[in-house]
């Protein structure tokens, strides 16, 4: 087990409404869910003397500062790229604690995913004429017609659904369980919108396999975590959740780029979930059948069932005996995404499934696992990614 | 209509679309340990030397993957169309990238052969077509 095991915790939690048009500046975002994970904490944001943010967020760490009347901040980095980012970000902000570096790091990350950028539209191949350069590789990508995240994970997701058996049916009953936990949760975005299985099989088709509803939302809001040693977290007003590990991985091949370049790897679907999951468990001394609630990284349905396996939910040539027997179907099997994901719940990049995580621990969610100890999060696989497991103070 | 896009290279890329302006499907070779890579990896993974240069290989694979794209994005392709996955049929761990218009009849392993491309009479790309059974 690695030195930084249960030395620090989430105290507080934050995060803003979930909508198609905040109206507001991502500063401004930022500012309020950081204010609403502190005044979880029950903390002054005075206290805050570290800031993690991702490498993707338009809003920088000493900006941020700056918009808190946060002033000599001891600690800030950054951590990326995207959605693979946010379990590492709390890895950073352990890292910072644990060594000295600070002692109450803020982790955020704030967007307006559908009324500002909208990451869905891929590279700028969507828009302008000449792409790639500059060592991003996008010039094999986008001149041949492969411009979005979508399209790169139907290609993934094709080849994979043909080497396990998976049919489009046990990729909507993702969508489905997803879509499910969501109508518990007043403040997910899809809340009152139950979806059928039926629904989402007849979906319209965006990038065969992938239809409608296997496509996350976007959306605007920001989401934000305050990350200190176990001891101070006790003496806050929240049951702290402990960071038992959190680990991060490029896979046993690596890949250039973004994320395209991971069609480049010698097998297109062994993502670095497969070696994340085993160093996380190994660091955290935990066993896959331990796992109580999992919050997987899901732009997509695909990504998730391309995860199951690799944390141990089922064996790698079962994903669809696993799926198509309900293993995740929600109220009776493995519960997943149970705020309702990026899938149902909002997409803040990852960001938000920490959050979920958390309550997880508390015994806070809307739906709750009962009684549960160990509680994982995972990033976006490709072009890395990494993942955190949470547990109860003893 | 169909436009397109317009790669901008750099130096770990621009061999390829030279050699497709050329009407040649090219790799980076190690001039130490033969080792074959695509896109160019300046230092060799196998050796670690870093003198190499771009090859001719076959201009021939087989589809690892598609998808059909029918969801307009970019606005220089006209849906639906098909991305292909083509796996290299003397270098399996080489994969190349390219686009068929309209909905192709593909599956897993259908033999392709590269087609050569000029998108504005400057650059080329390599797309795919497939080799009738």
């Amino acid at each position: 087990m690695s030195a930084f095991v249960d030395r620090c915790a989430i105290a507080g939690i934050g995060q803003t409404d979930f909508s198609r048009e905040s109206g507001r500046s991502e500063l401004t975002l930022a500012i309020q869910a950081a204010m609403a994970a502190a005044d979880d904490a029950g903390l002054p944001l005075s206290s805050i003397d570290g800031i993690v943010c991702c490498t993707s967020d338009n809003v920088g760490e000493i900006t941020l500062a700056h918009g808190l009347g946060l002033t000599d901040l001891n600690y800030w980095g950054q951590v990326g790229p995207g959605g693979v980012a946010p379990p590492a970000m709390v890895g950073q902000a352990v890292a910072a604690v644990t060594s000295g570096l600070a002692e109450t790091v803020l982790v955020f990350r704030s967007l307006n995913g559908r009324s500002g950028r909208r990451l869905g539209q891929g590279t700028k191949g969507a828009t302008s004429s000449v792409v790639g350069g500059s060592s991003g590789f996008d010039e094999l990508y986008a001149p041949f017609g492969l411009t979005t995240a979508g399209q790169f994970f139907a290609l993934l997701g094709r080849r994979f659904m043909h080497e396990h058996g998976v049919t489009h049916e046990d990729l909507s009953r993702i969508a489905v369980a997803c879509r499910t936990y969501a109508q518990d949760n007043p403040a997910a975005q899809m809340y009152g919108r139950p979806l059928t299985l039926d629904q989402a099989m007849a979906a319209r088709m965006i990038a065969d396999p992938l239809r409608l509803n296997d496509f996350c939302l976007e959306t605007d809001g920001a989401a934000a975590v305050i990350v200190t040693t176990v001891e101070r977290a006790r003496d806050l007003q929240q049951r702290p959740a402990v960071v038992r590990a959190v680990a991060q991985s490029t896979g046993a091949h690596g890949q250039y780029g973004m994320m395209f370049g991971g069609l480049n790897r010698p097998d297109i679907t062994h993502l670095s979930s497969r070696e994340l999951a085993t160093k996380l468990y190994r660091r955290g001394g935990i066993t896959s059948d331990q796992v109580d609630v999992a919050q997987f990284y899901d732009c997509f349905t695909i990504t998730v069932a391309m995860q199951l396996a690799d944390y141990g939910l089922c064996g790698r040539e079962d994903v669809h005996d696993f799926l198509s027997g309900g293993g995740i179907d929600a109220g009776t099997g493995f519960a997943i995404n149970t705020a309702g994901g990026h899938l149902s719940e909002g997409y803040i990049h990852g960001l938000n499934h920490v959050l979920e995580g958390v309550r997880q621990v508390r015994g806070t969610s809307t739906h709750q696992v009962p009684g549960a100890e160990v509680s994982l999060v995972t990033g976006a696989p490709p072009p890395g990614g990494s993942a955190l497991l949470l547990v109860p103070d003893a | 209509m169909t436009t397109s896009l317009i790669p901008a290279t750099d130096a770990d890329t621009i061999g390829f679309f030279q050699a497709a302006a050329r009407g040649e499907l090219a790799a980076y070779v190690c001039l130490t340990c033969e080792n074959v890579s695509f896109p160019r990896r300046y230092l060799c993974p196998n050796c670690q030397s870093v003198e190499g240069e771009w090859r001719s290989i076959a201009p021939r694979g087989q589809v690892l993957s598609w998808t059909v794209v029918t969801h307009q994005v970019s606005l220089a392709f006209d849906v639906p169309y098909a991305v292909v996955v083509v796996q290299h049929s003397q270098h399996p761990d080489l994969h190349f990238i390219g686009r068929i218009s309209g909905e192709p009849d593909l599956d897993f392993g259908s033999e392709v052969r590269a087609v050569f491309e000029s998108v504005d009479g400057e650059n080329s790309l390599v797309n795919w077509e497939i080799l009738s059974q």
